[in-house]
């Protein structure tokens, strides 16, 4: 029997068993398909770490996928367009200039009033509600809203490019069928589309927000094309949305079945900023990264060779007992400090601090208005994503 | 769900698709070449498997051509999987 079964039904509903197989038994895992499994916390953070591993695999896959399937009569080409400059795909020398030119033009940092604008708006909606869903009326429309209004795009349109987004960062999934390429292509055209929309609309009328400062100064800078500032707009778009939705609902269901936990929360509303890291080790939303070796190297005794394809199991990491004492336990009280849901290393996340605050504030209206909230249902019903994991519907009481 | 397959139709259908995608003769294809060694790989596999899927009306994913490496050990689950066995 193989170790890594991950679309094993059993193991998409709960892979944390299959985790801990791996991490004690082979943490160190050549799957059938030649791809290494790494499960531990000192050797996914050291890869993370490491100049021997690099990203950009995605990228080239597609483009072999692209000229593979114009002979089927199929094109993809979009989603080449879509993904060619998501910072995270992208290795260094490119890759520095990019992050630093993204930090550059993001000087604006003050969120949270919005943020909390958008919660009371969320919360006239679905106060009362009899059919009221953590996901579908709290979770899910709120990092959209946050992020257009970063971005400096019209909330109106938040509706429509949620979808988009939502088919389109399955991109970053490990094993995507024919039938999901079909869906993330129509996603990419249409975020091409809008973006394109979007950039005539600046350079005519000029705008606000963080889209409008980076096409100023990209003018100064790297000069960069359309398609490449675009593609640049949708990762920003979708960097944050099902990761945040994923933070905010799994979160939220872990809090109800650990109720000793949620009562800590409760009784003591300070420990928010620890309580997220916690929840974010515990059972984060991103739980597959994919890196390339670049040069041969041994890990543990495994021979890894140049071309080998490894797949770090951050949420794994996240829960090795000899780093975090009781890893498989939520304890909201306990010190996570480093762990690896935002990754490590130079494609550290750069939202991290968006993510943190507003998972907070969201949580902290469910807590403090809501105490006893009660889910329906605790069969989960996650998402068909290994990578990013969030759950579809999360359906509750408020009280 | 489709009628139970046969054994033998779901070999010749698989090596037919084979043979197509890789352009040799259905004569050439051994049933217990592995899949990797006819030249499929993480992309090719993809269209294969969809066209399993779709003659089939089953679901499968791709690790099922490391599971099951070979014509004949695939047509053994496809079997099964059809007859419910
Ligand atoms: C709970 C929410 C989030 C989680 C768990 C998360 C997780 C991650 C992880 C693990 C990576 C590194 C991937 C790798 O090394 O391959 C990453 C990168 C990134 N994230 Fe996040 N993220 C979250 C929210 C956000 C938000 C709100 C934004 C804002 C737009 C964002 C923007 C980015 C960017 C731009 C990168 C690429 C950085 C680079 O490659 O240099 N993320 N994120």
């Amino acid at each position: 029997m193989s170790l890594w079964a991950p679309l094993d039904p059993e193991n998409i509903s709960n892979p944390y068993p299959m985790y801990r197989d791996l991490r004690l038994n082979d943490p160190v895992y050549r799957a059938s398909s030649g791809e290494w499994i790494i499960t531990r916390y000192e050797d996914v953070r050291s890869i993370l770490k490491s100049p021997d591993f690099r990203v950009g695999n995605k990228r080239e896959w597609m483009d072999r996928g692209i000229t593979y399937f114009k002979h089927k009569e199929r094109d993809f080409t979009a989603i080449a367009d879509a993904i060619n400059t998501f910072i995270l795909l992208i290795d260094p020398p490119r890759h520095t200039e990019l992050r630093k030119f993204v930090i550059r033009a993001w000087d604006d940092k003050e969120v949270a009033d919005q943020i909390r604008q958008h919660i009371e708006e969320l919360r006239k909606g679905y106060f009362g509600r009899a059919d009221f869903d953590f996901i579908e009326h709290f979770a899910r429309p709120l990092p959209v809203m946050t992020i257009a209004r970063i971005l400096g795009i019209p909330i109106e349109d938040c509706q429509e490019l949620q979808n988009w987004g939502f088919s389109l960062v399955k991109v970053l999934d490990l094993y995507n069928k024919v039938e999901d390429l079909v869906r993330i292509e129509k996603a990419s055209s249409d975020l091409i589309r809008y973006f394109e929309d979007h950039l005539v609309k600046l350079k005519d009328h000029g705008g606000e927000g963080l889209i409008s400062k980076i096409v100023e100064l990209n003018k100064t800078t790297l000069r960069l094309s359309d398609k490449e500032l675009i593609s640049i707009c949708i990762f920003l778009l979708i960097a944050g949305q099902e990761t945040t939705v994923g933070l905010i609902g799994t979160g939220l269901r872990n809090l109800f079945i650990h109720e000793d936990q949620r009562k800590k929360l409760t009784d003591h509303p300070e420990i928010m900023n620890l309580a997220i890291e916690e929840l974010l080790r515990f059972d984060g939303p991103v739980h597959l990264l994919g890196r390339i070796a670049k040069r041969n190297t041994v890990l543990n005794g495994h021979e890894i060779r140049e071309g080998d394809t490894l797949t770090l199991c951050i949420a794994s990491a996240n829960r090795d007992e000899s780093k975090y004492e009781n890893g498989e336990k939520l304890r909201l009280d306990r010190d996570p400090r480093n762990h690896l849901a935002f990754g490590a290393g130079i494609h550290f996340c750069l939202g991290d601090w968006l993510a943190k605050l507003q998972g907070a504030m969201a949580l902290e209206e469910i807590i403090a208005n809501h105490p006893d909230y009660c889910v329906r249902d605790t069969t989960p019903d996650w998402n068909n994503n290994l990578s990013i994991r969030t759950l579809s519907s999360l359906p509750a009481i408020l009280n | 769900m489709k009628n139970a397959e046969k054994l033998d139709d779901i070999t010749k259908f698989l090596k037919e698709i084979v043979s197509e995608e890789i352009k040799e003769p259905v004569e050439s294809i051994g049933e217990d070449q592995h899949f990797f060694e006819f030249g499929f790989d993480s992309i090719n596999s993809l269209y294969l498997m969809e066209r399993i899927e779709k003659h089939f009306e089953i679901e499968i994913n791709q690790l099922y051509f490391w599971d099951y490496p070979t014509i004949r050990s695939f047509s053994e689950f496809l079997f099964q999987e059809k007859n419910n066995l």
